[in-house]
């Protein structure tokens, strides 16, 4: 089975059409270096072993997929492979290569290059992330070679994403890593020391420098295989793209203003509303697939299970959170009160048949009550043992936002008489109580799928996952209707019908919604910024948001690189 | 002790008596929220303005100040306690135990108090009330911080052991403890009241610093760490000066006892 558990963060949605209509008239100009602010170091160049967003970011410039993710209309599109075709039964897809496809040394990538990288990735000794992808109800998707241009996967069931699995796959040149993999130290091979010329790739641009501390440096592919549009000339437009390693949002910021930054990536509110007022050219592109939550720990061994595993009392916190205020105040008003784990950003995906209850402290009370949850005369909840209600919130120190809206739920359930403590914690530490020892009560935490599809998700939504964060790895389903979401999510998975498919995944939104393990909080928008310069922008809710086609991005004159 | 003197300590008190009941003075329930006006400007009404949740930012700074000097006092009066009584031990018997003292006080020196501090809060239970993590973290501090008082605190014991006042207690067969009491004890106060002033400061400061990692107080009760975290977006203080306000406001009180030290420290050169 497909497992990816994303933490947080990496959203996916359209932006709202139109935004850079003008940007598209203009006769796109070759030349120049885009500089692109980035919060951290890439911990590896090796994109077998990368986990970390930063490494991620620059390698996807560097290398290529059969078949991409359009991030702007989030369809599949031709990659490495200029078409493809389905066995009847949905078990064999068989892809043709481009031709004349060449690496950024020179050697032309073939069917062999194909096997092989699907080979390391599947290879259990190296532990690449991309491993799990590749597998399908712990069975790996195989490859094989018809001839040098062809090659056949073979699923061992029909899957109805398969071919949004190939995206973000990149492939590697056997001619330069299989000594390394054979000589089982692949995971050890491309490592920030290794000398820009020996990292070799089928991207639009190849790395020709990194200072730590400082900057990546890019550039152009001159053997990149994708033409502009009505030329004969190979893509990309610009000679190269400078990431600046600058970790603060400020300094970020303050470069971005002075001109020595063209692009910044997904902002923080804050930041929007000072850039607003400084002029520069920010696009909001609504809600992201990012959705922040309350989850209870409904483990047996929970402490507060007695109350937790009511649902009239999940139900009643859910009704008490004050999710306009939320979006108001932590978000600035840029971000969406959810009531389910779809964004509305999500359109292939979002079910308008989740229901929005208005937020009511007195319903909430009623429910508490009918649950047979009394006050004493201090205003404290308490249960039938006489116990106030007393529980802690689990939340990251790294994330400003969720720590205000830790801070407002306390004030909101103080509202039905529910003491709150806020527990903060340094991110893995919290991850570490949440996914292997389960000592919390609830964690506010933030999830979103790299891609908007249900699948990626599917480690979350089983019972038997090990990020079902209210209660992971069971063995039997713990409950009727996680045994409905867990039947519903294996056979959308299998389902090629998409209406078949969208209508078993919207009733897993709807127990989802209706059982509340956790109560949905918000979606905040992405917005993202440029200084005017560059062409062809356009900024996707899909990880990297403006980066995603680099290749066709150029620079107008008067940029940074000019 | 000259007059300058006494005024620079009178003031600082003052300063501490001030803050520590300033709870005592907030106008507003400091932990009130009232959203409808988040992040407001100064004004009659609220003179810092208001934070994020509508809460009045001048009622948090008090109560703010109240835990942070309390806290403070608390932490030092542990701290110097410890360093005393260690200091004091292995000056006045000396011998293997010394050695051990010094081996002892390099290692608790060397310690990256920071990083103990955030290790020890992810082990803490959960249920823990704000104000208890925090009173968990100071005495940790306060235990980390033994060594520089007691290092000072031998070596004037060290001194006093040999002065002739001492030598002639010990031919007259006066108890050792009786002679510690009365001849070595009120010959370390000078040294304790000065690190006294220098270590209240730190544990003010070290008690910002957790709150400003998230690690201190936490929420809904005010921290002066809080104020901080402001200052990490400092884009922001160009449209909203205002929060600067509790900032600036924290400087009397660093300042005041920056100038209590100095004016301790000339008054015991004038004494020698």
């Amino acid at each position: 089975m497909c497992r990816v558990a994303t933490w947080a963060c990496s959203v996916l949605l359209l932006c709202p059409g139109g935004l850079t209509t003008a940007a598209s008239l203009d006769t796109p100009r070759w030349g120049g270096v885009l500089h692109v602010a980035q919060r951290a170091e890439p911990k590896t160049f090796n994109p077998v072993i990368a986990v970390d967003a930063p490494s991620r970011e620059v390698l996807r410039r560097l290398h290529a997929d059969l078949i991409t993710i359009n991030r702007f209309t989030q369809k599949t599109e031709p990659g490495l492979a200029e078409s493809w075709t389905r066995s009847g039964d949905g078990t064999r897809y068989t892809l043709k290569l481009r031709k004349g496809v060449r690496f950024s040394d020179g050697v032309p990538f073939t069917a062999d290059d194909v096997v092989f990288s699907w080979s390391v990735y599947l290879d259990e000794l190296v532990h690449s992330p991309q491993r799990d992808l590749l597998l399908i109800e712990d069975k790996p998707i195989r490859v094989s070679k018809l001839d040098s241009y062809t090659v056949e996967f073979t699923l061992p069931q029909p899957y109805a994403a398969a071919e949004r699995v190939f995206d973000s796959v990149a492939m590697l040149p056997r001619h330069v890593l299989e000594p390394a993999w054979k000589a089982g130290k692949i995971s050890s091979a491309w490592t920030v020391n290794t000398p820009a010329s020996e990292i070799v790739g089928l991207g639009p641009f190849r790395l020709k420098q990194y200072r730590p501390g400082e900057a990546v440096v890019l550039e152009r592919n001159p053997e990149y295989w994708q033409t502009a549009p009505g030329t004969s000339r190979n893509l990309p437009y610009l000679d190269g793209i400078e990431f600046r390693l600058l970790p603060d949002e400020g300094v970020q910021l303050a470069r971005f203003v002075s001109g020595d930054i063209d692009v910044l990536n997904r902002l923080s509110m804050n930041a929007v509303s000072f850039l607003q007022r400084q002029g520069a050219s920010v696009t909001d592109l609504g809600p992201g697939l990012e959705y922040n939550f309350l989850c209870f720990n409904l483990s047996p061994a929970s402490p507060k299970i007695k109350w937790f595993s009511k649902r009239e009392f999940r139900t009643a916190l859910s009704l008490a959170a004050d999710r306009e205020s939320m979006a108001r105040t932590v978000f600035l008003g840029r971000a969406t009160p959810i009531w389910g784990h779809v964004s509305p950003g999500n359109r292939l995906w979002y079910s308008d048949r989740i229901a929005h209850p208005k937020r009511s402290v007195a319903d909430a009370k009623q429910m508490l009550k009918a649950a047979g949850f009394l006050w004493n005369g201090k205003g404290q909840l308490i249960d039938g043992a006489q116990t106030p209600v007393e529980f802690s919130i689990l939340v990251s120190t790294s994330s400003p936002e969720r720590m205000q809206m830790a801070t407002m739920l306390q004030a909101d359930y103080a509202q039905l008489g529910i003491g709150v403590n806020i527990a903060p914690l340094e991110f893995r530490s919290l991850l570490d109580r949440v996914t292997n020892t389960r000592q919390f009560d609830t964690v506010l935490l933030g999830l979103g799928g790299g891609d908007a599809d249900p699948n990626p998700e599917l480690n979350v939504w089983l019972s038997s996952g090990g990020t079902h964060l209210w209660n992971p790895n069971q063995k039997q389903p713990a409950t009727a209707w996680e045994a409905e979401i867990d039947q519903l999510m294996e056979k959308q998975m299998v389902t090629l019908n998409p209406s078949e498919r969208r209508k078993q995944y919207e009733r897993v939104q709807e127990i989802v919604a209706e059982q509340v393990p956790m109560i949905f909080l918000v979606t905040p928008n992405v917005v993202v910024a440029q200084r005017g310069n560059v062409g062809n922008f356009r900024p996707a809710v899909m990880d990297h948001f403006t980066l995603w086609n680099s290749s066709e991005l150029y620079l107008r004159k008067g940029g940074s690189g000019q | 002790m000259n007059g300058s003197a006494k005024a620079r300590l009178s003031v600082f008190a003052g300063i501490i008596l001030v803050l520590a009941a300033g709870a005592l003075w907030a106008p507003y329930n400091p932990i009130e929220q009232h959203r409808d006006i988040s992040n407001s400007p100064p004004s009659a009404l609220h003179w810092f303005g208001t934070d994020d949740y509508g809460r009045d930012v001048f009622s948090r700074f008090l109560a703010g100040a109240s835990w942070s000097v309390l806290s403070g006092v608390a932490a030092t009066v542990v701290g110097l306690f410890l360093g005393w009584a260690a200091g004091g031990l292995v000056g006045f018997k000396g011998g293997k135990i010394d050695a051990l003292f010094l081996r002892l006080g390099d290692l608790t020196l060397s310690l990256p108090w920071l990083y103990v501090v955030i290790g020890l809060r992810a082990i803490l239970p959960l249920d823990l009330k704000p104000r208890a993590v925090l009173a968990t973290m100071l005495l940790l501090l306060a235990f980390v911080s033994w060594a520089r008082p007691a290092r000072l605190v031998r070596g004037m014991v060290l001194n006093l052991s040999e002065r002739g006042y001492v030598e002639a207690a010990r031919a007259f067969g006066v108890p050792e403890w009786r002679i510690f009491v009365r001849h070595i004890f009120p010959g370390t106060l000078g040294v304790l009241a000065a690190q006294a002033l220098v270590l209240f400061p730190r544990f003010v400061l070290a008690e910002v610093t957790l709150s400003f990692f998230g690690l201190g107080v936490s929420e809904p009760e005010p921290s002066w760490g809080a104020f901080i975290i402001a200052l990490k977006q400092a884009y922001l203080l160009r449209e909203q000066w205002w929060r600067l306000l509790p900032v600036l406001s924290m400087l009397p009180l660093f300042l005041s006892c920056a100038f209590a030290v100095r004016a301790v420290a000339n008054a015991y050169r004038a004494s020698r």
